[in-house]
Order: structure tokens, then C-alpha cells, then sequence
């Protein structure tokens, strides 16, 4: 049996990470991938003349090099690859467009904290002050965090928080009432609620720390997409691996994680190859590894019961068209448009359990970012909706097609409405993705997209202070999406980083 | 100071802090203790509208009068295939695998389509097959089919011989009255039992009609008979399936050197041929799926030698970034030299 010091399962953007950053440290690594190309969502697919992205909006947390403090810089900076990707500068924070209200909001919000606070006065007069006391709010969380990190034991930490009210309260408020609280009025906070469909959990529930963390990281640093789509971020990892002797073998499915007194032994795969591995790090979500690939005994009560206890968020749906005109001559100024009935996040989510019900959209032209993204006189438009349900398991097969494509038409129909932009007589290719086709691509139960639900009690704060191991199996660890720092590309990478490090840190122990 | 603070205040926030991690671990405790189980749902749903590779069984041939072998089949086991009109299956004999059209519409009891003259020598093998004979398949793939809220109501079909499978079945899946306007030309063709007052045949690709309003054209054959539809309707953008094997009039032998994880291996390639039918022949373990360059199953890596491709740069059906890393997709790649590739 081959051996390697680590196994990474699943070849995504969590378990590249996680596969560069062990490389990087002289371990003989090898990541695991079922498809017969690496990169999971982080991928795109031809149609005709246009190059469709697969899942990556923005990539946020990649500010100038001067500035690394963003998680994703942070990782390709480590790795030596921030300079081997051609990025495209995200032009605008986002577009902000609600259309079943009153007094409906069309708001163009900009990148940078002060023209950010900006722009928000001038939509919603006297936001501007909580806006800034927001910003910087985002700045003491950080440097509490930081604090927290250095402080040992319980007195100490103690201290260390008292030392931090503002960032002791945040880390207890929604996003509702932390807007509340810095006196945001409610067209201000209807406003910077824009980007919650990025984490999928209602603004009553979704944690203000977190929320405010990622819109900081967006606003302050900018975002950017590679102009060669994800897959050159997956060719660039997986590159990486294989330069320093690792191996990225496709065409892989695990379909076992075998173990020997309470430990990770090795894995097997579909075709009955078998590694032996130290550690084996899982870019798949927890519910597949504890029910479909640890033999029963193996798995521990407490460990079962976490997974149970565990709620899956969105489930994606994604309808890709390439159109015959060109941004400019349809009118498509803006590269990210969040489109919603109203800001009453939690009626919001409620109505995205139901295909009759769900009009949530998140509408991205890839073209206002970078011209070339498609030929002249064409361009691209990516809508993206998640359900807060199994709803689309429930569609009988020989109607999937019809029910996804009216599904389909119909996103294009709100989206043309919100926008006044007449697209439906220019689309040349589309293609559209249920959940059923990422359950199917990925693996993901009930085609969830985004990991496990940001629940209050679930929210990434409480994950970071308790997880403090992974698994009760010893050498067993969990990176991307379904883990510990949650959905988006920039998460994804510094889970599999700080997977990679626990991982080290156990090889270092022993 | 950004919250109004103080130090009671600050107590009582600590105390909600220190709850997170006695909650969340609250939560674990009470949880269900039973074995998780994987969802049903969707990720049953997606295994019956993609089930992989499964046995089928012929039931009965019959050719018609434009020489199109019809073969019904029956799954020997689960649910009958899910697919659009117009895509096809995957069959496979020998080691090598080729799409075939479905020539029934969806709902139908199931029925392959193919010219087994003139095409693809793989086809060849449907012609020895008898009743109760077993084929494997894999469905659906291909992206050859209307797409009604792109596509609108009004759609022009067209087709050579080889094309009168994937018509037959997108005619019968959108019927006359249907919300669909369907006008079919087939070319080469004397009528078939199943064309409706819909269709009319024509001598040839030079007798193909004027586009109507808005249509959207669909075309269906040979790639030859892609190649005329495209130009006689150009710049209109025009939706093709070819059903040939791309071909090169040449016929020089070159060495592809093929690495892999199971080793290396030496393949005899012909300057005419696809790279994928070589290697394919020579019985290397290599993905395929739609074998018109679209899902990049085949991708692998070129080392060294040089090639042609058989799409035209803007066509190019490989992805920029594998563009940059030396990416090719050998089925539409003919060999140029002495070449070595790494999968």
C-alpha cells in the first residue's frame, strides 16, 4: 500500500489549500479528487463561444500587496501565488435593488470605507456616522481577535475580553440589532444588509461579527476575480502540489477512511486502491465522512451527535447565459446585483424554502469586471439563488427538466423587471445548475452550497472558540465550505491552511 | 468607544459570550445520538436522472427507409433513462464509447438512433446485436436540445441522413399544437414513418430554406453538413450535434507517448484520426463524454509535439486556464508529429 503522510480528500479550493500549505511544509501529500478535473465548483464549463464561472463571484480578503491582511492574500501570498494569477479588480462593492416595497431601493454602493459611508448617506440621510462607527467596530473585532489568539488560560482570556467591550457585545447581536444599536437608521441598515444572501441566514439570526467582518474585508480591501476563472486558481494549487512531489490523482473517489484505535490509518478508493496516510484532511462535508465513509464502529457518539445536530444552509441554483450583445448595448453597467423583494431578511429566507416563493437573486456580469470575458459584442450574466429547503428533492424526475427551466425563466424575468434590462431575445447559451447537479458534481448533501447553516448558536464565533479539534478520530481534520470558517472562496482557503497547521501540529506533537 | 458601555454592561455581555460555547455544546448533547444518515432527496433525484453506466437490453431492431437502425431497448433493471430530446447515450463496446442519439421523445418507452453506414465503425457493432442482447449505456449527455426560455417558440431544425434520430425524437417531444413552432428540413432524405406535416425534405445542404423571423436554428448531421448550415446562415448563430468523427485526408503514423499513474505507454497514432480514437484503440484507460471537445472529460496534458486542432481559434472548446497550462482535449485534436502527453 502506497503511503503518504497526508491524504486530502476532494480537490476544492479548501482541500488545495489545505494539500499546497502541507506540500509547502515537505509532506508527501496526496489530494483525492472523484471528477476527472480538480477544483470542485472552483471550475468553470464551455458553451459555445462563452467560458462559464462555476460558483466564484468576488474573491474578497485580496486587497494591494501592502495591505495582506485579507484571509485569501493571505494564503497565495504564503503559497508564492498571488502574482501567478491575472486578476480583474471588482469595480464596485455591489448594486442594491429591492422591488416588492413601497419606497423600492436602487442603490449603487462603492468600495472604500469613507465613499462607502458616502454613498450611504446620500441614500439613507444620517447613516453615515453608524456606518463609520460600523467600520470601525469591524477594526476592534479584529484586533480583539487577535488579543484573544495570545491570551493562555482562563483568567487571561478573561481579562483580555472585558479589555474589549465593544467587541464582547457584537460577538451577542444579529445583525438586526447591531445595526440597531450603532442607530443606523432603517434605509441605512436596509442598505448595508445588501450582501447577507452571501451568507444565507437571516439578518435576525446571522451573527453581527461575522457579517461585519466579511462586509469589512469587502469594503475595505475591494474584491477581485481571475480573468482565467477559477480554474486557473485550481491549476495553480494543484501545479503547486505537483511541482514539490505531491500527487492530485482525479478520477479518485473515496469511498472509505479506515482507521486503527481511535486514528486515521489510510483511505480506499472506488476502484479499490488503497494510501495509507498519517492524517487525512476532508474537503467534503462532515455528514458524508460520518455516514458514508467511517465504518459505524469507528465513529464516536459525540461525533454523531454534532453531525446530527448540525443544519445544512443554502442549496444552489444557478442559470449561466451568454448573451449576444454586449454589456454596454444592453445596458449592463454594474458586475454585482442583489435583487430581493424587501429587506425582511427572515420573510426573505422563509420564501426561498419554496420554487413558488423564492425570488432572491444574486446577478453577477462577468464583462463589468473584465472586458474580455467573453468576445466582442457578447457577454455573460450568472444568476445565482440558494433554497433554505430540500424543496427540489421532491421534484419527480420527468418533471425536473420542465420545472427547472420555468424556475430558470423565471429569474431572468425578475431580474429583467428589477433592472428595466431587456436580456431574454439575446441569450445565445444558457445553462442551468439545480441542486441536483452540484449534489451530483460535488457530492453535497441536498446540493448545499454553502456548508452548514451560520445558525446563531452555529455562528462562526462559537465554532472557533469550541472546535478546538476537528474530530473525536485522532489525525482526522475538515476543511472548505463545511467547515469551520464557513462558506466563500477566502474562507475556504484559510480553512484549509489552518487545517494543514492543526494537522502539522499533531505530526510535531508525535 | 462605538457601543454605550459600561461595566455592568460589560458583565453581562461576557456572560452571553461565555453561553456560545455552552450552548453550541448544549446542542450536541441533546442531539440525536442514532447514525447520521445522507439525505435522500435531491441526491436520490440526481441518481436517477444521471445513474451511471447500467446494463440495457435490446428488444428489437428495424431499419428505415433512409437506412436509420432503430433500436428499442429496455433497462435491465431502474427507472428508464431522464433526458432532453435531442441528447444522446453513451454506449460503449470494446473500449470504445460514442454518443448515440435517443430517437425516442422523453416519456416514450426508449429507442436509439443511428446510421450505422457512413459513421463512426464503433456504430458498426449496434448492426450485430440481436433481441435480448445486452448493451451497456450511459445517459443523458450532449447539449443539443431546445431550451425553451432560451431558444423562444419558434425554432428551425435541420438535418442530413444521420441527423434523423436526434429530429425524430425533439418532433416527437414537441408535437404539432405544442407551444413550440417546429419546422424540420431533413436533406438527402426520402420521408420516414414518423415525419409529420412539419417536415419537408430537401435534395441537399444547398436547398436548405430561409431563416423565418426569429427562429432559432438547430442542425443535426455530418460535419460537413454543420459546416454548410453554419455558413448559409451565418452571422445568425446556429446550435449544431455532428455525427462524424472529426477527419483529416492524411494518413502519416506518429508515436504518442502516453504517462499516467498506472505507468507509460507507447500508442500508434494516425495524422487522420482524432487523438482520442488512437488511444482509445490502443486500449488507454482515458475519460470521454461528449467527444465534441464541450465537457472536457479528456483533457490532458501535451508535453511536447505538436498538433492541430480541429476547432478554429475562436471555437476553441478548452478552458482559458488549461489553455495557459498546455491543456488539450484529444478529441479534437489530430497528432501533428511524435507526441507526448501526460493524463
Amino acid at each position: 500500500m502506497k503511503h503518504y503522510d497526508a491524504v486530502v480528500i476532494g480537490s476544492g479550493v479548501g482541500g488545495l489549500a489545505a494539500g499546497a500549505v502541507l506540500a509547502k511544509n515537505g509532506l508527501n501529500v496526496a489530494v483525492l479528487e472523484k471528477n476527472h478535473c480538480p477544483g470542485g465548483v472552483a471550475n468553470s464549463f464551455r458553451r459555445g463561444r462563452f467560458e462559464f464561472e462555476i460558483s466564484l463571484h468576488e474573491l474578497c480578503g485580496f486587497g494591494p500587496p501592502e495591505n495582506p491582511v485579507g484571509s485569501s492574500r493571505r494564503v497565495l501570498d504564503a503559497l508564492g501565488l498571488s502574482d501567478r494569477i491575472e486578476w480583474a479588480r471588482v469595480p464596485e462593492a455591489y448594486r442594491l435593488i429591492t422591488f416588492a416595497e413601497d419606497s423600492p431601493i436602487d442603490a449603487v454602493m462603492p468600495f472604500g470605507t469613507r465613499a462607502f459611508a458616502d454613498a450611504l448617506e446620500s441614500y439613507a440621510p444620517g447613516s453615515r456616522g453608524p456606518a463609520e462607527k460600523a467600520f470601525a467596530l469591524a477594526g476592534e473585532i479584529r484586533r480583539a481577535l487577535s488579543d484573544l489568539g495570545r491570551a493562555s488560560g482562563p483568567e487571561e482570556k478573561r481579562a483580555c475580553l472585558l479589555s474589549h467591550p465593544d467587541f464582547l457585545r457584537a460577538a451577542g447581536l444579529s445583525v438586526d440589532e447591531g445595526l440597531r444599536q450603532l442607530g443606523m437608521p432603517e434605509r441605512g441598515a436596509d442598505i448595508m444588509k445588501g450582501y447577507w444572501a452571501y451568507l444565507f441566514t437571516d439578518c435576525s439570526e446571522l451573527s453581527f461579527l461575522h457579517y461585519l467582518n466579511m462586509v469589512n474585508s469587502y469594503i475595505e480591501l475591494g474584491s477581485v476575480i481571475p480573468k482565467n476563472r477559477s480554474l486557473e486558481l485550481t491549476n495553480a494549487f494543484a501545479g503547486y502540489i505537483r511541482e514539490r512531489g505531491g500527487d492530485v490523482l482525479t478520477d479518485s473517489e473515496v469511498t472509505r477512511i479506515m482507521c486503527e484505535g481511535g486514528a486515521v490509518r489510510g483511505v480506499r478508493t472506488r476502484s479499490g486502491a488503497e494510501y495509507a496516510a498519517d492524517g487525512v484532511v476532508c474537503n467534503i462535508s462532515p455528514l458524508s465522512v460520518y455516514s458514508l465513509l467511517l465504518e459505524e464502529g469507528d465513529v464516536t457518539a459525540f461525533d454523531r451527535k454534532k453531525t446530527n445536530a448540525r443544519e445544512l444552509s443554502g442549496r444552489g441554483f444557478c442559470v449561466y447565459l451568454g448573451l449576444d450583445r454586449s454589456a454596454r448595448e444592453l445596458g449592463l453597467e454594474n458586475y454585482s446585483y442583489f435583487i430581493y423583494p424587501d429587506m425582511d431578511t427572515a420573510s426573505q429566507y422563509r420564501s426561498a424554502g419554496s420554487t413558488a416563493t423564492n425570488l432572491i437573486q444574486n446577478t453577477v456580469c462577468q464583462n463589468a469586471a473584465d472586458e474580455e470575458a467573453s468576445p466582442p459584442g457578447t457577454c455573460i450574466l450568472t444568476m445565482t439563488t440558494l433554497f433554505s429547503s430540500d424543496v427540489w428533492g421532491g421534484v419527480a424526475p420527468e418533471d425536473y427538466h420542465a420545472e427547472k427551466d420555468a424556475f430558470a425563466a423565471r429569474m431572468i424575468s425578475v431580474f429583467e423587471k428589477a433592472t428595466g434590462i431587456s436580456i431574454s431575445h439575446h441569450i445565445e447559451e444558457m445553462e442551468v445548475a439545480a441542486p441536483q447537479t452540484f449534489a451530483r458534481y460535488i457530492g453535497s448533501p441536498e446540493g448545499a452550497i454553502y456548508g452548514y447553516k451560520a445558525a446563531s448558536w452555529d455562528s462562526i464565533l462559537a465554532r472557533k472558540l469550541m472546535d478546538g479539534k476537528d474530530s473525536d478520530i485522532r489525525g482526522l481534520y475538515f476543511a472548505g465550505g463545511f467547515g469551520m470558517n464557513l462558506n466563500g472562496y477566502s474562507s475556504a482557503m484559510s480553512s484549509g491552511m489552518d487545517a494543514a497547521e492543526r494537522l502539522l501540529g499533531r505530526r510535531d506533537a508525535r | 468607544m462605538i457601543f454605550d458601555t459600561d461595566a455592568k454592561t460589560a458583565e453581562r455581555d461576557l456572560g452571553k459570550f461565555l453561553s456560545l460555547t455552552r450552548d453550541r455544546l448544549e446542542r450536541f448533547e441533546k442531539a440525536d445520538p442514532g447514525k447520521p444518515q445522507f439525505p435522500g432527496g435531491v441526491n436520490e433525484s440526481q441518481l436517477v436522472l444521471h445513474p451511471g453506466e447500467r446494463p440495457f437490453r435490446l428488444l428489437k431492431k428495424e431499419t428505415s427507409p433512409n437506412g436509420v437502425l432503430f433500436a428499442h431497448i429496455a433497462p435491465s433493471s431502474g427507472a428508464a433513462p431522464v433526458f432532453r430530446a435531442g441528447q444522446q447515450a453513451r454506449v460503449r463496446v470494446r473500449g470504445v464509447t460514442r454518443p448515440v442519439f435517443f430517437a425516442s421523445a422523453p416519456g416514450e418507452p426508449p429507442c436509439l438512433g443511428v446510421c450505422v453506414d457512413g459513421q463512426l465503425e464503433a456504430f458498426a457493432f449496434l448492426d450485430a446485436l440481436s433481441a435480448g442482447d445486452e448493451l451497456t449505456l450511459n445517459a443523458p449527455v450532449g447539449n443539443f436540445y431546445i431550451l425553451p426560455p432560451r431558444d423562444g417558440a419558434d425554432i428551425l431544425l435541420l438535418s442530413d441522413r444521420t441527423g434523423l434520430p436526434a429530429v425524430r425524437s425533439i418532433s416527437r417531444a414537441f408535437p404539432p399544437g405544442s407551444p413550440t413552432n417546429l419546422r424540420v428540413f431533413c436533406a438527402g432524405c426520402v420521408p420516414e414513418p414518423f415525419f409529420d406535416s412539419r417536415f419537408t425534405a430537401v435534395p441537399d445542404a444547398g436547398s436548405l430554406p430561409e431563416r423565418s423571423g426569429n427562429e432559432r436554428v438547430f442542425v443535426c448531421g455530418s460535419d460537413a453538413f454543420s459546416e454548410a448550415a453554419r455558413e448559409r446562415y451565418s452571422p445568425v448563430f446556429v446550435r449544431s450535434a455532428v455525427t462524424d468523427d472529426p477527419k483529416r485526408d492524411r494518413t502519416e503514423l506518429f508515436t504518442c507517448t502516453v504517462f499516467s499513474p498506472e505507468g507509460e505507454t507507447a500508442v500508434p497514432c494516425s495524422a487522420g484520426e482524432t487523438l482520442l480514437s488512437s488511444l482509445e484503440r490502443a486500449g488507454v484507460r482515458i475519460r470521454s463524454n461528449c467527444v465534441d471537445g464541450t465537457c472536457g472529460f479528456c483533457r490532458c496534458r501535451l508535453v511536447s509535439g505538436g498538433v492541430s486542432f480541429r476547432d478554429p481559434e475562436d471555437r476553441d472548446p478548452r478552458r482559458r486556464a488549461d489553455i495557459r497550462e498546455g491543456i488539450i482535449h484529444p478529441c479534437r485534436v489530430f497528432p501533428d508529429s511524435d507526441i507526448v502527453i501526460e493524463l
